[in-house]
C-alpha cells in the first residue's frame, strides 16, 4: 500500500510540475466531491426521515407515529408479511444459487465464463419491464397472481434476486482453498462433513453478502409483489408509498425508519461474521 | 378507431378557429410572459404525426393565439404529475409556482377548503360560459367547501373551470370464458345492472378492481347501501321525489364516511376481496383486452380505450365486443378542472394570460381537438364537439371505404372496419355500382373517402360525404337524445341535431326500461338518466384518515396458515442453527483450551 501511494504522490508531483500555473490541490481535496455527495444524498435525507418520523403534522416533536405504528395491527402485519416474503426469497435464492455458484466457479464443471454472464444477464434489463414480462409468462403457464398470489410473487422475487445471490457466492467460490478441502477428505471427513465443516465456513462471507443483497431489497420492493400478486400482497414498501401519497408523511417516515433500522441490524449481523472471517483470510465482498 | 379520419377535418377547422381572433384583436403589447401549468400525463393535445395528429401542440397553438391579444412573447412551462395528492403537496408546502393546475373534483374542494386557491374571473372566460354543457357545469359548480381560513362557505363555481368529466362504471366482456359455466351473455348483461355483480360468486376470479382508495370505496358504498339506494330509486321512478332531490339524496349516501359507514364498507370490501382476481390502477384496461379478466371496475375514459382496442383487428387477433355498464342504483361522476393556486407576486398580466388560456381551451374547436386526442369527455359542448361526436358515433357518418382494389381484396381492413349494412337498409345482397363512385387520391387536398350508400329515393350509389341526412336509418337503430348535454351551446345546429343514431348505445334495456349498458358512445356520453343517477364524491375532509386506515387494513392480508407454519419452522431452524453454532464453537474452544492446558 505504501509504495503505491508513494508512486501516486510522485505522479501527482509530476502533474503539478507540468501545470505550474494550476491551483494547488492537496490529495485530500479530491474527497470533497464524495463528501458533498454523501452529505447531500445520504446524510441529509436520513436526517429528514428521522425528523419527520418524530414530529407531528405541525412539526412539533411527537411520538405519535411510533405509537401509531406499534398499535396498528395492519402495519405490524405488513411487516410480518414482508419479512416472510423476504426470508423465503433469500432461502430459495440461496438454495438455488449456492450449488449453481459452486459449479460455475469450479473449473471442472465450467470452463466457460460465458455461462456466469448468462446467469447475470437479466440484471441488465430494467426489472419493471422484466416483471411485466414475467407476469405474462406466468399467466400463460397458468400461474396467475389472481389465483396464486404467493406462488407468483415468490417466483418473480427469486427470479429477480437470484443474480444478487450468485454473484457474491461465485466470487467467494472462485477463491475456495481447494487444498483445505482435499486435506479435510484426506483426514477422513466424509463428503457431508467436508461440505458443512469446510466449504460452508469458507464461503460464509459470500453467504453473508448474498443475504444482505437479497433480504433487505426484497423486503422493500413493491413493484414485483404488486404486479405479480395482482395487488393482493402488500409489502412494507407499498405501505410507505401509500402513506406518502396520502399526506401521512410522519407515519410513512417512521416506517421508512423501521426499514433503515432493519437494514442497519442485518448489516451489523453480517459485518460481525465478515470480520471474523477476514482474520482467517476469507475475502469480503461488501 | 375512427379518430384518424376526424383529426384531418379538425386541423382544417382549427386553422380557421385560430386565425379569427388574430385578425380581430390588435391590442397593446404585453411583452414577455410565462404561463406555468401542471397537468396529468397525456392530458392535452400533442402533435403526433404518425398517428394522424398533424396540427401543432395545443400549447404552441395557444402561444400563437396569445399574440392576437398582445402577448408577443409567451413561454409556457408545462409539467405533469400522476396523483392529486402530489398536486396538493406542491401547493401546501408553498413550493408551487404554477398559474394553473388541473386536479380532480375532491381535490379542488380540499384545496379550496385550505384556502389555497385564487378565484377566477369567469367574465374573462366567455367560451366556458357559452359552451360548457350547463348540466355538467352545474354539477361541478354545486360543489362547495368551507374555507377554514376565511371562515366562509365558497362554491367551486368561482374557482374552477371544468376540463374533462366521466363516470366510474363496470367494463365487461359478456362472452368471457372464465365465468362459471352455463352463464349466458344475456344473464351477464342483466347482472350488470347492479353493483353486486362484483360480489357475485358466478364471476369469481374474473374481476379486477381499482387499487385506489376512493374508487374502490365508492364501489363498496354502492354495494353496502344497495337497499337504501333501491328504495330511493323507486321513489324517484314513482314520481314521489323529483330529479334534483333524488340526486342530492344519492349524493348524501355517496359521501358517507363516518365511522359506522366505513366499518360497513370495510366488511363489504373484505368480502369483495375474496371474489376478485386482483387490484390494479393501470393494467386492467389492457388485461380485459388480452383476456386475463372479464370484468373491470373502470373509469369511462379507460373503458373507451379498452373497447376500441378489443374490436381493433390490428390489436387483437380475434376482435370482440366489450361493454360498459353504469349500474342502475347510482354511479360516481368525476370531474377534472383547472384552478389557479394562490401565489405571491403574480402579476396582473399573468392572471390575464391564465384566463386567456382557459378561454382558449374552452373554445369548442380546441376542446374537440383535445378530446379527439385524449379520449376523455370534455366539459365543452358546442358545434365542433357535436361534429366530432357525430363523426365518431352517428351511423349516418359510418363510411364505406371504397378503393380501387376493393372488389379483389375483401379483407381490406379499412373496408372491414366500417359497417355498410346500415346504408343498404338491411338487405343481404350487396350490389355495388362502381361507375357512380367517385374515387379520390389521398393526396387530394379535399380528400374525402369515396362513399357509397342507399338514399331514401332509391339512388344506390354516389359520393355521400361525411354526414348525410338522406340515409335510411334501419329500424333497430335507436335515437340517442343528448340535448341535456348540448342544450344552449349550439350555433349552426338546431335541436334536431342533438338526436344521434347509434347502435353503440342501447344493446340492452332493463325491465324497468332504464338503460345502463352500452359501448363507446354510451361510455363517453351517457344519457341524461345516468347523470341524474350520478353523484360526485367529495373530499372526505377530517375523515380522510379514517378511510385511509380502513384502506390500509383492507390492503394488508394476514399470512395464510401454511405460511405461518413455514415461517415459524424456518425461524426456529435458523435460531437453532445459530445457537448450535455458537455453542459448538464455545465447546471447541474449551476443548482446545483443555488440550492446551493438558499439553502445558
Amino acid at each position: 500500500m505504501k509504495s503505491k501511494s508513494e508512486k501516486e504522490a510522485r505522479k501527482n508531483r509530476k502533474a503539478r510540475e507540468k501545470k505550474a500555473s494550476a491551483l494547488h490541490f492537496s490529495r485530500r481535496n479530491l474527497c470533497i466531491p464524495y463528501w458533498v455527495f454523501l452529505i447531500l444524498f445520504v446524510i441529509i435525507p436520513v436526517l429528514i426521515v428521522i425528523f419527520y418520523a418524530f414530529t407531528d403534522e405541525n412539526g412539533y416533536f411527537s411520538f405519535a407515529a411510533l405509537v401509531n405504528f406499534f398499535t396498528t395491527w395492519s402495519k405490524i402485519n405488513v411487516l410480518i408479511v414482508s419479512l416472510f416474503i423476504a426470508l423465503q426469497t433469500t432461502i430459495i435464492c440461496l438454495l438455488i444459487g449456492y450449488p449453481l455458484a459452486y459449479f460455475l466457479a469450479n473449473k471442472k464443471f465450467n470452463k466457460n465464463t460465458v455461462l456466469i454472464t448468462l446467469f447475470i444477464a437479466p440484471m441488465w434489463i430494467n426489472f419493471v419491464l422484466r416483471t411485466g414480462a414475467t407476469r405474462d409468462l406466468l399467466t400463460w403457464m397458468g400461474i396467475n397472481g389472481g389465483n396464486y398470489p404467493y406462488l407468483a410473487t415468490m417466483i418473480g422475487m427469486v427470479y429477480n434476486y437470484l443474480p444478487f445471490v450468485i454473484l457474491p457466492l461465485y466470487t467467494t467460490m472462485l477463491n475456495l482453498d481447494h487444498s483445505q478441502i482435499e486435506a479435510a477428505s484426506d483426514l477422513g471427513a466424509n463428503p457431508f462433513q467436508v461440505f458443512t465443516r469446510n466449504i460452508i465456513p469458507q464461503t460464509m462471507p459470500g453467504i453473508g453478502s448474498a443475504f444482505l443483497m437479497t433480504f433487505m431489497p426484497s423486503m422493500s420492493s413493491y413493484v414485483i409483489s404488486d404486479t405479480l400478486s395482482e395487488g393482493k400482497i402488500t409489502l412494507f414498501g407499498n405501505y410507505i408509498y401509500l402513506d406518502f401519497t396520502n399526506n401521512a408523511w410522519n407515519d410513512g417516515s417512521f416506517m421508512a425508519l423501521i426499514m433503515l433500522v432493519l437494514v442497519g441490524l442485518s448489516m451489523l449481523l453480517t459485518r460481525n461474521r465478515n470480520t471474523d472471517k477476514e482474520e482467517r483470510g476469507g475475502n469480503n465482498l461488501w | 378507431m375512427k379518430r384518424r379520419v376526424t383529426s384531418l377535418s379538425l386541423s382544417l377547422l382549427l386553422i380557421l378557429g385560430v386565425s379569427l381572433p388574430l385578425s380581430s384583436c390588435g391590442g397593446s403589447t404585453k411583452g414577455e410572459q410565462t404561463l406555468r401549468l401542471l397537468n396529468w400525463e397525456d392530458y392535452i393535445y400533442e402533435q403526433d404525426i404518425s398517428s394522424g395528429y398533424t396540427a401543432e401542440d395545443l400549447i404552441d397553438q395557444f402561444i400563437e393565439y396569445a399574440k392576437g391579444y398582445g402577448y408577443d412573447n409567451v413561454s409556457v412551462i408545462y409539467d405533469t404529475t400522476d396523483t392529486n395528492e402530489t398536486m396538493y403537496n406542491e401547493l401546501a408546502t408553498g413550493k408551487s409556482e404554477y398559474d394553473l393546475i388541473c386536479p380532480s373534483d375532491y381535490m379542488m374542494q380540499r384545496m379550496l377548503a385550505a384556502d389555497l386557491l385564487e378565484p377566477l374571473d369567469m367574465d374573462k372566460i366567455p367560451n366556458y360560459q357559452n359552451y360548457a354543457s350547463a348540466r355538467i357545469k352545474n354539477q361541478l359548480d354545486s360543489i362547495t367547501a368551507y374555507n377554514t381560513v376565511t371562515e366562509t362557505t365558497e362554491s367551486l363555481a368561482d374557482y374552477a373551470v371544468g376540463y374533462m368529466w366521466g363516470t366510474l362504471g363496470i367494463l365487461f366482456n359478456p362472452e368471457f370464458k372464465g365465468y362459471s359455466d352455463d352463464i349466458k351473455a344475456e344473464e351477464v348483461f342483466s347482472d350488470m345492472q347492479s353493483w353486486s355483480v362484483l360480489w357475485d360468486e358466478k364471476y369469481k376470479g374474473t374481476i379486477s378492481i381499482k387499487d385506489s382508495m376512493r374508487d374502490t370505496y365508492a364501489a363498496g358504498l354502492m354495494y353496502t347501501f344497495d337497499e337504501e339506494l333501491s328504495e330511493l330509486r323507486e321513489e324517484y321512478e314513482n314520481g314521489d321525489i323529483d330529479a334534483s332531490s333524488y340526486n342530492s339524496a344519492l349524493t348524501e349516501i355517496f359521501n358517507r364516511c363516518d365511522e359506522d359507514s366505513i366499518d360497513l364498507v370495510y366488511e363489504s370490501l373484505n368480502e369483495l376481496k375474496k371474489n376478485i382476481f386482483g387490484l390494479e390502477v393501470d393494467s386492467g384496461k389492457q388485461d380485459i383486452v388480452t383476456g386475463k379478466i372479464g370484468i373491470n371496475l373502470a373509469w369511462s375514459g379507460d373503458a373507451v380505450y379498452s373497447i376500441d382496442q378489443a374490436e381493433d383487428p390490428e390489436e387483437v387477433s380475434n376482435p370482440f365486443d366489450l361493454y360498459y355498464a353504469v349500474p342502475l342504483n347510482g354511479v360516481n361522476i368525476w370531474f377534472d378542472g383547472w384552478v389557479m393556486p394562490k401565489l405571491e407576486g403574480r402579476s396582473d398580466a399573468q392572471v390575464e394570460l391564465a384566463h386567456l388560456f382557459l378561454n382558449f381551451i374552452s373554445d369548442p374547436v380546441n376542446a374537440a381537438q383535445n378530446m379527439d386526442y385524449i379520449g376523455y369527455t370534455s366539459f365543452i359542448a358546442g358545434d365542433a364537439i357535436l361534429e366530432l361526436v357525430r363523426d365518431w358515433y352517428d351511423i349516418r357518418t359510418d363510411l364505406i371505404y371504397l378503393n380501387e382494389d376493393f372488389d379483389e381484396d375483401e379483407d381490406d381492413e379499412e373496408y372491414e372496419y366500417y359497417d355498410y349494412v346500415y346504408y343498404l337498409d338491411g338487405s343481404e345482397e350487396i350490389e355495388v355500382d362502381y361507375s357512380d363512385c367517385h374515387f379520390m387520391e389521398e393526396s387530394d387536398p379535399s380528400f374525402n373517402p369515396a362513399l357509397y350508400g342507399v338514399f331514401e329515393d332509391g339512388t344506390k350509389a354516389g359520393q355521400i360525404g361525411r354526414y348525410n341526412e338522406r340515409l335510411i336509418i334501419p329500424d333497430d337503430i335507436e335515437e340517442v337524445d343528448l340535448s341535456y348535454f348540448f342544450n344552449g351551446t349550439l350555433e349552426e345546429y338546431g335541436e334536431e341535431d342533438m338526436i344521434f343514431y347509434s347502435d353503440e348505445y342501447l344493446p340492452f334495456e332493463s325491465e324497468e326500461g332504464n338503460i345502463c349498458v352500452g359501448r363507446q358512445f354510451f361510455t363517453q356520453y351517457p344519457n341524461e338518466e345516468v347523470i341524474t343517477r350520478g353523484a360526485v364524491m367529495w373530499d372526505y375532509g377530517e375523515n380522510n384518515d379514517l378511510v385511509l386506515k380502513m384502506w390500509e387494513n383492507f390492503k394488508s392480508d394476514p399470512l395464510p396458515v401454511w405460511a405461518i407454519v413455514v415461517f415459524v419452522i424456518e425461524i426456529v431452524v435458523i435460531v437453532g442453527a445459530v445457537i448450535y453454532y455458537y455453542a459448538h464453537r464455545r465447546h471447541n474452544e474449551k476443548v482446545r483450551e483443555r488440550n492446551k492446558n493438558a499439553a502445558g
